[in-house]
């Protein structure tokens, strides 16, 4: 904060009015709270960019990923923990979705969609999606938008931070969901034959090499059909995790989440940011 | 720690961090550490307001025209008997599927906190609160009813920031994108963002 700034503000007497609007709190207001775990950065950003947070949405599901059992010698994927992980993620932010919904939101942005281990018992995980619902005001995106729900009627969700989510908004693009694919694959055994002629040899292990882009392939094409769906122009903010989860070191899990965008407007200018280089350490 | 600002003569407390810790002589202990501040000139304050928002964010915040209330509590505990069902559901060999009843005592758990955090602000008189910490912790137990059985309990605990407005300040100026020429600096974005 500049002197300049804060002179001004002791002169507006801002601090002084804070204190007396303080003072005058009573309980028991009348109408809605919202509730919000975006940090102050991005709730400031959210209302500049012209929505107003509604309130904290989440939904979880418990779910028990048991085993399939792979092929030793073969690569391949595991289709009913694929379908599983999918589902379970699904379940989660469909609910989170509903809360979104009966709070009359046009979006959710900030969201978080974790796996966690609870001390349930083994094998059972918590997926959780949580995120901020918002509403658009009059003026947001430039004005003259007049539905910023997607195309399937829900609000969109996006795991953009408010940051993210500012920039996006000014550059002339509005989310339309959060798109992923996943894949659980096995990867085969090397043989006993072929790691004995490996021995002291620096070699590329072709069969794993192949089987991470078919994996990595299946969970990024899985993700585009999903965009495609909802008639994105693109998506952004891709991510591209591995988790093994609790299966061991042949099986793992390939997960590509991202937010659909679709245009707002023909031109997609923004003012060039500033360029700042710290003076400091 | 409210009644150490009061007698400081402070308006209230920032940078608020509550611990809880077990405590050697036996127990459990409640730690709340923050920094007291005051606005000069203005009349004291009945009960100071607190906030677990750092310098640069209380700051940021009063000049948008928001001040922090005080700091809200949302907590609720919930437990729920391991049914045949949800035992079925569980075992080894079970399938791929969603366990109905862990499910349930999570959600209900959790929405009860929410409420309570809710009902917390509007003692307030808050318009808003912004969360910085939720916590789920789940612990089995032997059932003192049924041999063999179990249950589980659920603690969850919501921390935020009540906050209000005030109406003198204009509108605060637009932020200013900037783009960060230091290598470090945009290699530490680079790692986050890959979390």
């Amino acid at each position: 904060m500049t002197d300049q700034q804060s002179t001004e503000l002791s002169v507006e007497g801002v601090p002084q009015d804070a204190i007396r609007r303080l003072a005058e709190l009573r309980p028991g207001r009348p109408g809605a709270i919202f509730t919000s775990d975006l940090s102050v950065n991005e709730f400031l950003l959210v209302r500049e960019a012209g929505f107003r947070p509604l309130g904290l949405v989440l939904g979880s599901s418990i779910y028990h990923v048991g085993l399939q059992i792979g092929r030793w010698g073969k690569n391949q994927e595991l289709d009913v923990l694929s379908q599983a992980m999918y589902h379970a993620r699904e379940l989660a932010m469909t609910r989170m979705e509903a809360e979104a919904d009966a709070l009359g939101a046009d979006g959710i942005v900030g969201v978080r969609l974790d796996v966690e281990l609870k001390e349930f018992g083994n094998d059972i995980a918590e997926f959780i999606a949580v995120g901020t619902a918002v509403k658009a005001e009059p003026g947001a995106g430039g004005g003259g938008v007049a539905e910023w729900r997607n195309n399937k009627k829900q609000p969109f969700t996006s795991d953009l931070s408010g940051q993210d989510f500012w920039t996006l908004i000014r550059a002339g693009y509005a989310p339309l969901g959060m798109v992923m694919g996943s894949c659980v694959y096995h990867i085969a055994h090397q043989r006993l034959g072929g790691k004995i002629s490996n021995i002291g040899r620096n070699v590329e292990l072709e069969q794993f090499t192949q089987a991470l882009y078919d994996a990595r392939e299946l969970a990024m094409s899985r993700m585009q059909a999903e965009a495609e769906e909802l008639h994105a122009e693109g998506i952004v903010g891709v991510q591209l995790r591995q988790h093994s989860h609790t299966w061991g070191s042949h099986t793992t899990e390939f997960f590509a989440i991202g937010t659909a965008v679709r245009p707002l407007r023909e031109d997609h200018v923004i003012e060039r940011p500033t360029m700042v280089l710290s003076l400091d350490g | 720690m409210l009644a150490e600002c009061a007698e400081l003569g402070g308006h209230g407390i920032v940078g608020v961090s509550l611990s809880i810790g077990s405590f050697p002589a036996g127990g459990l202990e409640f730690k709340a550490i923050g920094t007291a501040v005051r606005a000069p000139g203005a009349p004291s304050l009945r009960e100071p307001f607190s906030s677990h928002l750092s310098g640069q964010e209380f700051a940021k915040l009063i000049h948008a025209g928001w001040v922090p209330a005080g700091l809200a509590l949302g907590i609720s505990v919930g437990a729920r008997h391991d049914d045949w069902l949800t035992v079925g559901q569980t075992r080894w060999g079970a399938g791929n599927a969603e366990v109905v009843g862990y499910t349930e005592l999570v959600n209900d758990s959790r929405h009860d906190a929410r409420q309570q955090l809710e009902k917390d602000v509007r003692r307030m008189g808050g318009e808003g609160v912004v969360v910085s910490r939720m916590d789920m912790r789940v612990h089995e137990r032997e059932c003192p009813m049924q041999e063999h059985g179990k249950d589980h309990i659920v603690e969850v605990t919501i921390v935020g920031t009540a906050t209000v407005r005030f109406a003198s300040v204009a509108k605060p100026p637009p932020p200013l994108a900037i783009l960060s020429l230091d290598p470090q600096r945009r290699q530490a974005a680079r790692v986050r963002l890959g979390r």
